[in-house]
């Protein structure tokens, strides 16, 4: 019996560690759907990012890896989204 | 009468786009409607056999668009006492045999005696699936929660779009709780936010469907299936009822919970 329950929580355990293939699904979606809707090559896409991370951060600290990019629609329209996380605002006023 | 014309798409082949026809169609003339489905994928004629009417076809959408018949004879009255009709697809000739311009006219004209006209269209985004598409006025995207499903959806999606066909809606088909509940299948959310449309039914993987289509009854007459049920409700919304989305889940009753812990786990779906 002792043996029965220690194999239904190894199960459990083994459960909860498993890796969720929906997250990997959703993951790889969200980029191929963006190089689709943009008609970019994934290196093309990747030169364009580190460009504009380039220009932002002649005017402010900005943290190096930190830069989502998204592509969404928008009722009729087709947004580009970023988000670049700003580590220091002193520069951003001294820029201004 | 005015009615409207509906094309039901999806961009990838094998998701279910016939199926939700017959299903709609039925479900609005459940209703009371007066309704026409029209099967416009030339070559590949299916919603005749889903439908259990193919015994019936003496003349075809190519017929009829070519003038060799007149439309009442094209059309097929379904089985049952509602006011279905079916005009289907040419089986001998290929997509280039439409002209988008005389299908425009037809759907035009049969808006005219019936409420809902509605379009099976052609997997791809080729020529058979621009016919459709160029008649309808409305659009109903059908897909599953998988990666090749939702990608091609998503193309459609713009296609739609650069066709003046604004805010399709969606219907996510062979939904399996059991996948969604263990993190093996992109839920309602994860599409919804990939696609960014709004979602008209969540339809439940049912093997009922299949046994209805062996039948050639639209599983839609069976209120008890879960997919039927979920049909009826789509077809609801689609007549602006406002119904609202039920949530697929797995059954966890008391024995569902004991089997899930130990990994033997059916597929025990609750009501959809």
């Amino acid at each position: 019996m002792l043996e029965f329950l220690r194999w239904l929580i190894n199960q459990r355990e083994s459960d909860k560690n498993r890796e969720r293939t929906k997250d990997t699904a959703r993951q790889r979606m969200r980029l191929v759907l963006m190089h689709d809707r943009l008609d970019l090559a994934p290196d093309t896409m990747e030169n364009m990012k580190r460009e504009i991370w380039e220009v932002v951060s002649r005017y402010m600290v900005v943290e190096d890896d930190f830069m989502e990019f998204e592509v969404r629609r928008l009722d009729e329209l087709m947004v580009l989204v970023s988000n670049i996380q700003v580590k220091e605002l002193d520069r951003l006023a001294a820029a201004t | 009468m005015k009615g409207k014309t509906i094309v039901i798409t999806s961009g990838k082949g094998g998701v279910g786009k016939t199926t939700a026809t017959a299903n709609i169609g039925t479900g609005l003339a459940m209703r009371g409607h007066k309704v026409v489905v029209i099967d416009s994928d030339i070559g590949l004629r299916n919603l005749d056999v889903i439908m259990g009417l193919e015994n019936r076809i003496v003349y075809d959408l190519v017929n009829l668009l070519e003038g060799h018949c007149k439309p009442h004879q094209a059309m097929i009255r379904d089985k049952h006492d509602y006011e279905l009709y079916l005009i289907p697809a040419a089986q001998t000739r290929d997509k280039n045999s439409i002209d988008p311009e005389q299908l425009r006219g037809l759907c035009a004209k049969l808006e005219e005696d019936f409420d809902y006209v509605l379009i099976d269209c052609p997997a791809g985004i080729e020529q058979g699936f621009k016919n459709a598409v160029g008649s309808a006025s409305e659009a109903i995207i059908v897909t599953t929660p998988e990666v090749s499903a939702i990608r091609d959806a998503d193309r459609v999606i713009g296609l739609l779009e650069a066709a003046e066909l604004h805010k399709p809606k969606l219907v996510i088909n062979r939904i399996n709780p059991d996948m969604v509940k263990r993190g093996d299948m992109m839920d309602q959310k994860d599409v919804v936010s990939l696609l960014a449309v709004d979602v008209l039914g969540l339809v439940p993987a049912d093997e009922k469907t299949i046994t209805a289509a062996n039948k050639g009854v639209p599983v839609v007459h069976d209120k008890k299936a879960p997919s039927g049920a979920a049909f009826l409700r789509i077809a609801a919304r689609v007549d602006g009822e406002d119904v609202p989305l039920v949530k697929i889940e797995a059954k966890s009753g008391f024995l569902g919970k004991f089997k899930g812990l130990v990994g033997l786990n059916g597929s025990a779906y609750s009501h959809a």
